[in-house]
Formats: structure tokens, sequence, C-alpha cells
């Protein structure tokens, strides 16, 4: 009996313990993530200024990404796999939209949010894409394609949303609202922060197994108790943090929650997405 | 023997916390199937509407190429024939009548945009390229929103067929079934022949 149920615990573990795989997406260090290396540090800032600028009065989130090459992805696949993973936009508006530039394909893209699909619209996008960007990207001039393109962009999106009022607070519903921060305030955080998701899962896991093992250990002063309640409770935490990180994970993944609190004394030029959503809206072209 | 009866205690309150930690799992991951289902039928739904209208375009200036455009338009309304509810996703002959008529659509459009290539004036109509940009964002859209639901489904499927959802499920759901998801028929995979 016990042996099964040994067996049941490690096949249930093993079960939930593959992975959740995850291409290999550039990280998003600012609103111009220029990993192509076609812009110069002062037309950065350039179009930085004029991207925060279009955020603080409307709150709609453009990002603008330069690659090298697409690891062999269709551009339309890639750009809304990574406008989805860095979360574009705000959460209750999904007003996000992301330029995306391969240089060695040769390729562009706007990617859109769902919630600026009816102004920006597929037609819009390719006009902005054929007639504004293409021209100035045949004849070599990435800067001026990309920021006429924003700026096109950001004239047609301009009167959709406005900033509300009220700060954006993002609460988390998901497990975190679940744990007593006060309780184990530092080494929650600790692991938290500084981890990847799947060691954190298990960190907390495990910590709390533990932690109802001790109380199991007090009640009953057996240690096989200890031991079995230590095994049960970390094993269902985790699928169930797993379960509920499933339908987050991107709230978890990009750390949203966190640069949003600025508890961690981040600077005012840290950035990053507001949760937005994309369904596939936008246009793509190449030059 | 003490010991004996805190290891059956510990059994029975371990069955307990499964039960219990994963009893809004099925109920969860099936709304979320529905969901994800709605965003393809409404991609879909869209990628129709956009037909008579392009139809209409192509029409005026490839008035010859009638078998083809009437192809399309017999594809659509086969289409709009489809009788679609929830139940659906539960029955593999329903489901594969749905894919094969919005496949037989999408290959009949895709003739139709190869057609097209013969008609520079088409091509340089700026009505017309608004619209080949609208279908091709449909078109990646319904990419996009079957991909979500072959995930969602991915997820709800797994949950049904392994431990502890398998588990609960017998207990709690004995009515929940697996779902259909989308498979490339072999004629979807092949590549649109050009000819010159």
């Amino acid at each position: 009996m016990k042996k099964f149920f040994y067996y049941f615990i490690l096949a249930s573990f093993i079960f939930t313990a593959n992975l959740l795989a995850q291409a290999n997406f550039p990280s998003l260090t600012g609103r111009v993530v220029d990993n192509a290396k076609i812009l110069t540090t002062s037309q950065i800032k350039n179009l930085t200024t004029i991207l925060k600028k279009h955020e603080e009065q409307t709150s709609n989130q453009i990002v603008i990404l330069t690659l090298k090459n697409l690891d062999g992805y269709e551009i339309a696949d890639y750009g809304y796999q990574v406008a989805r993973y860095w979360e574009l936009g705000q959460k209750d508006k999904n007003n996000g939209v992301l330029l995306l530039v391969s240089l060695d394909d040769r390729k562009l893209r706007i990617e859109v949010g769902y919630g600026l699909e009816g102004v920006l619209t597929d037609k819009i996008s390719h006009e902005i894409i054929e007639y504004t960007i293409k021209p100035e990207f045949k004849k070599g001039e990435y800067y001026q394609g990309i920021s006429k393109g924003a700026t096109a962009i950001i004239k047609s999106i301009k009167g959709e949303y406005t900033k509300s009022s009220s700060p954006q607070t993002y609460k988390d519903e998901s497990f975190i609202s679940l744990l007593p921060f006060e309780f184990l305030g530092f080494i929650t955080l600790f692991i938290f922060v500084f981890l990847p998701r799947i060691i954190r899962l298990i960190g907390f896991s495990l910590l709390f197994g533990f932690l109802s093992g001790i109380f199991a250990l007090l009640i009953t002063s057996s240690g096989i108790v200890f031991f079995i309640v230590f095994l049960i409770v970390s094993i269902t935490l985790f699928i169930k943090f797993k379960n509920a990180s499933f339908t987050n994970s991107s709230s978890y993944s990009s750390g949203s929650s966190f640069s949003s609190s600025s508890s961690f004394g981040s600077s005012s030029s840290s950035f990053s997405g507001g949760g937005g959503s994309f369904g596939g809206g936008g246009a793509s072209g190449s030059w | 023997m003490k010991s004996f009866f805190i290891a059956i205690g510990v059994i029975l309150l371990a069955i307990f916390i499964i039960i219990a930690t994963n009893i809004n799992n099925i109920p969860r991951l099936d709304e979320n199937v529905k969901a994800s289902w709605s965003q393809v039928q409404n991609q879909y739904k869209r990628r129709a509407d956009l037909i008579p209208n392009l139809v209409s375009t192509v029409k005026a200036y490839a008035s010859h190429e009638k078998s083809t455009l009437q192809e399309v338009t017999k594809a659509r309304s086969n289409v709009g024939k489809l009788n679609i509810s929830e139940d659906m996703l539960s029955n593999p002959q329903l489901f594969e009548q749905f894919q094969k008529a919005q496949s037989s659509l999408s290959s009949a459009l895709s003739r139709l945009m190869l057609v097209v290539e013969k008609y520079p004036n088409l091509k340089a109509n700026k009505n017309f390229l608004a619209l080949q940009s609208q279908l091709e964002g449909t078109e990646n859209r319904i990419s996009v929103a079957r991909r979500d639901y072959i995930q969602t489904v991915k997820e709800y499927n797994t949950e049904l067929r392994t431990y502890p959802g398998k588990f609960v499920a017998a207990i709690l759901y004995p009515e929940a079934k697996i779902k259909q998801t989308f498979i490339a028929p072999p004629n979807e995979q092949e590549v649109p022949k050009v000819e010159f």
C-alpha cells in the first residue's frame, strides 16, 4: 500500500513537472528594442520620448522591435507571440502596438492589440507599411521609416483611449494574493524576485509543504507523518500553483506586477507591459 | 497499529486535498475552451463577411474567371449553412464537417488570389489591395485563434486524461468529454501550385 502511494506521488510529480516550453524571445528593455543595431543612441532616445509621451496621454503602449532575423519564424507568428509575451497595452484595454522589423529577411510587421483593431485596422496598418515605411526602408533610411511609421501609428490611434485619472493598479488574482506575505515576507520575496518561474513554483511548494509538515509533526510527533504531509502538501501546492500560473502565466513571467509596485526602487526609465493581449491583428510587408 | 491508522488518515486527507485543490480545474478549462472556440468562430465569420465584397470587386475586373468566383461563393454558402453548436466540440463527425467546409473555403480563396495575379489592373486597384490586406489579416487571425483553441483544448484534454484530473472528473464531472481539435487535412498541407 505504502509502495503504491509513493509511486502515485512520484507519477503525479512527473506528470506535472514537464516544464512550460517558451521560445526564446528578447527581453523588453525599453520602448525601443534595437537588437538589429540599426539605430543610434540618440535616435532611440528620440523615439522613446515620442512613444512615452503618447503613453502618458493615452495609455496606449507602442513598442518598436528590430531583429537581425526571426529564427525561422513567420513574421506574423513571431509578432503576436512576442507581443503577447511582453503583454503590451493595458490589461483592460489591450491597447498595445508592436512595430517589428526583421533586417535580414527584409520584413516588417505592425502587430495590433485587440483593443486597437478597430482604429488601426489591417487596412490602415497595411497602408502605413506600404506608403509610409517601405519607401524609406528601400532607401536604407531605417530611422526615418520607423519614426514616420510610429508617427502614423500614433496619429491613427490617438483618439481611441484616454488615460484614466486613477493610477492603474494590477491586482494579481493568482496565488500571490493567497500567500501570507507578512508571514514569510523576506523569503517569499527572495524566491519571487530572483528565480525563474518553475523554480519559484517548486520553491514555494516545498516551503509551504515543509511548514505544514512541521505543523503536523508538532501535533502527531511522528516523523513519517511529517514526511508524508510534506510531500503531499508540496505536490498539491505545486500542481495548484502551476495551474494558477497557466492562466495568468504571462503576468507572472514578465514581472509586470513587480515593476508597477515600484517598491524595488526601479528608476522611472524602466518599462514593462501592462497586461494587454493580441490576436493577430495588423499587417505585414517586406521591402 | 497506531501509525497504520495515521497513515490511512493521511492518505484520506491526501485524496481530499487533491480533490479540493482540483475541483475547479475542469469547469475552468472548459470555459477557456468555449471562449477560444467563440474566437475561432468569430474570425471565420469575419472572413465570410469579407467575401461578398471581395467577389464583387474581382468580378468587375476579371469577369471571365467565373468558375473560380462561383467556387468561392458556393464554399461560402456551405460554410453559412453549417449548424454550429457547442456539443459539436465533442462530436468528431460534426467537427470534421465544420473543418472541411472551412478548409474548402480556404482553398477556394487561395485559388482566387492566384487567379488574380493575371490582372494587373485589379492588382493596382486600391480597393482590392485593401480587401486583400483585410483578408490576409483575417487569415492570420484565424490561425492565431485556431492555435489558441488547440492550446486550450490540449489543456482541457490533458486534465481529463491524466491524474489527478481524471480521478476528479470521474467523481464529479462524469459528463465531461474529450474535445475535438484541429488537424491539418492532407490537402491543406499541399503547397498551391503556381503555373506560369
